[in-house]
């Protein structure tokens, strides 16, 4: 009888961590939503338009990304102009090498805030895309609706001593399965710079994604990034040689 | 009546000055050197100003330029125009314009064998370009610009391939920095107009040495024609620089231009916006002269009321008499203010011309500091030399006040004289 009794508080308290919501942190919706978005390891091709308040242009890229190690190599496919760029990303260090020079420069750090080919992203925004894990404490701020979504709001400080250029971000990710659907980024008072907007949610490879990316910069209107991923495959072995300058630097 | 009155108090005044011929002449001499030393001051500084502006304005920056809003603060190649009909024909209309020229500007990074270095690639029309700045006189190595260097070079790169190279002009630094001599093959990456990859090898033609350290660390000169392909820029432009026949026309051909040209997203800028820093550099500059100018002034009026007073001192008894027989002290005041006024015109007249002469001296022969060039340029200055100039304002000013200051300070020893009550006066010395 007292077994029963306790069986029943069990399953009584079992039932309502499972719909009690609210008892997810933040560190978790942030973690999960990072997990199903990268995977350990991801290789993708991407298609990046990138309109300013003159020009619109679209780069296909290709790219091999694995979160052990934070490394990353992309390389540029069209146009034909910046076909063979390559960018080599190993932990919080760029190399960018340039065909028609036949040479690999690393970025240095007073260039880490110039943008990237002209888009709405910055040297810095790519290399530190995976450090909102571990460079930010995660507070559940409640949930909010965004763009039709019922989602946690999630608002990241970064740590002490943290080398990052944001002072706040703020994060949404859906209520069912913590997928994100915008990302704010706030300067050190508190003003928003840079917003990301995630859409097209659909099945790619093993998993539900959403397939398009747009930043926008605060106050630049009529130009913005989006980032649509063609293809993608989660967690396929990478050779360690394509992280190497070897390979960056291959005819 | 009061003619007759006027006249006789002249009269006396002038016989009172040349009475004591020493101290008059004394005090000519305070009120000449005064004043030449004043209008001396004043046109050193006028003179240096001028060679400032003149120095900067040849340097690189021009009398005027043109942007696209936004361009002077961000010195990005995103800000760009096309100079249409409109723009051009309005220049080539303004006679005062001696030359323009377009010009192409973008941040790169710059690599040589080890050494990597952030620059600014100015594109300019060499031909235009040798009319409006100095850059072709101060090549110290290799040649400048020409039409030839429109075309690309064939050379071979560090790893022996075939590459086609631009060839450009560097500051004498930025070569030191790089190791990078004539002949050089230098790696650039930039952003296009469009965002895509600006990447060429650019072949250094010729070293300048620009008295501005900051030019001579950071630009690179490409001829404007490359640069056009290089960073795909269509007919886009980021700036159109011009020289005036002469700097003080730059506000008036400003605004003419302003007014012909659609100003929503462009700005016209002359020498004053494009280096607000030396306009800064300028006002406290005068600041301080115009506190040397109240110093000398000070000493020439006070060395006016010590010799006016003197003499009036000397003269009590003489003042006793006259106001003994009927001289009224109104009378006796207003020949002291005549005496006075009398020393100090022809001071002020022997001051101007000396000042004038000794100004003259030193726009012939302008103060050189061309062996602390060195030491100056850690003060930002680039200007070594400093010729005086002096203008008609000056002249004008600085006779005008010691005037007033003799006369002012005059007032009271004249009081003095009228207030003396003769029976005292008369018994005095």
């Amino acid at each position: 009888m007292k077994k029963m009794h306790t069986a029943g508080i069990l399953i009584v308290l079992a039932s309502l961590y499972g719909t009690g919501a609210m008892a997810i942190t933040g560190t978790e919706i942030i973690r999960k939503s990072e997990d199903s978005v990268r995977g350990a390891t991801a290789v993708a091709q991407y298609r990046i338009t990138i309109k300013t308040r003159r020009w619109e242009r679209t780069l296909v890229l290709r790219a091999w990304d694995s979160r052990k190690g934070n490394r990353s190599f992309s390389e540029i496919l069209s146009p034909e102009r910046d076909e063979g760029n390559r960018f080599l990303m190993l932990d919080t260090t760029m190399w960018h090498y340039v065909p028609k020079l036949q040479k690999a420069y690393k970025i240095s750090p007073s260039m880490m805030l110039q943008s990237w080919m002209g888009s709405d992203f910055s040297n810095d925004d790519i290399i530190k895309e995976s450090s909102i894990t571990k460079d930010y404490f995660h507070k559940l701020e409640g949930k909010a609706t965004m763009n039709g979504e019922e989602c946690y709001r999630v608002e990241l400080t970064p740590k002490p001593e943290a080398p990052v250029v944001w002072g706040k971000i703020v994060y949404y990710a859906r209520v069912e399965d913590c997928l994100p659907v915008k990302e704010e980024y706030y300067n050190e008072r508190g003003v928003m710079r840079k917003f990301m907007e995630f859409s097209d949610i659909k099945r790619m490879h093993d998993r539900l994604i959403p397939a398009t990316m747009k930043m926008q910069t605060v106050g630049k209107t009529g130009s913005y990034t989006i980032l649509y991923i063609d293809a993608i495959r989660f967690d396929t072995a990478i050779p360690e040689r394509i992280f190497t300058l070897q390979n960056l630097q291959r005819r | 009546m009061m003619k007759k009155e006027a006249s006789i108090i002249v009269m006396l005044a002038w016989r009172n000055v040349w009475k004591n011929r020493r101290r008059t002449i004394l005090t000519l001499l305070t009120i000449m050197v005064g004043c030449a030393m004043i209008i001396l001051m004043n046109a050193i500084a006028k003179g240096g100003h001028d060679q400032m502006i003149e120095d900067a304005v040849r340097e690189n920056n021009g009398h005027i330029q043109i942007h696209e809003k936004g361009f002077w603060e961000n010195r990005s190649i995103d800000y760009a125009f096309i100079p249409n009909p409109r723009i051009l024909k309005t220049l080539d209309a303004i006679p005062e314009i001696e030359a323009y020229s377009k010009r192409i500007v973008a941040g790169c990074l710059l690599s040589y064998k080890n050494t990597t270095a952030g620059a600014m690639v100015q594109a300019i029309e060499p031909d235009k370009e040798a009319e409006i700045v100095t850059l072709k006189k101060i090549i110290v190595k290799g040649a400048y610009l020409d039409s030839g260097d429109d075309r690309l070079v064939s050379m071979r790169n560090e790893k022996g391939r075939k590459v086609k190279a631009v060839p450009v002009i560097i500051g004498e630094t930025l070569s030191k920095n790089m190791e990078a001599g004539l002949g050089s093959l230098i790696a650039m990456i930039s952003q296009g107009f469009d965002g895509s990859i600006a990447a060429e090898y650019l072949l250094v033609k010729g070293i300048f040495r620009s008295p501005n350290p900051e030019y001579d660390r950071s630009l690179v000169i490409m001829p404007f024609k490359q640069a056009k392909e290089t960073f795909l820029m269509m007919d886009y432009v980021n700036s159109i620089v011009m020289r005036l026949e002469k700097t003080d026309q730059s506000m008036a051909v400003r605004d003419r231009i302003r007014s012909a040209i659609d100003m929503n997203d462009m700005e016209v800028m002359a020498w004053d916006d494009l280096m607000p820093e030396l306009v800064q550099f300028i006002v406290m500059d005068d600041v301080s002269g115009i506190i040397f100018d109240f110093i000398l002034f000070m000493v020439v009026a006070f060395g006016v009321l010590n010799t006016i007073q003197m003499s009036v001192f000397e003269r009590t008894r003489e003042f006793g008499v006259m106001l003994a027989i009927g001289t009224r002290p109104s009378q006796v005041a207003a020949m002291v203010l005549v005496e006075s006024f009398i020393v100090s015109t022809i001071g002020v007249m022997l001051g101007l011309g000396l000042g004038a002469a000794v100004s003259r001296y030193f726009y012939v022969h302008p103060f050189d500091y061309t062996d602390y060039a060195k030491e100056m340029s850690v003060w930002g200055m680039n200007t070594v030399i400093f010729p005086a100039v002096m203008t008609a304002a000056n002249a004008a000013v600085t006779s005008l006040v010691t005037l007033a200051l003799a006369i002012l300070f005059s007032i009271a020893p004249a009081r003095r004289a009228a207030k003396l009550k003769p029976i005292d006066a008369i018994r005095q010395l």
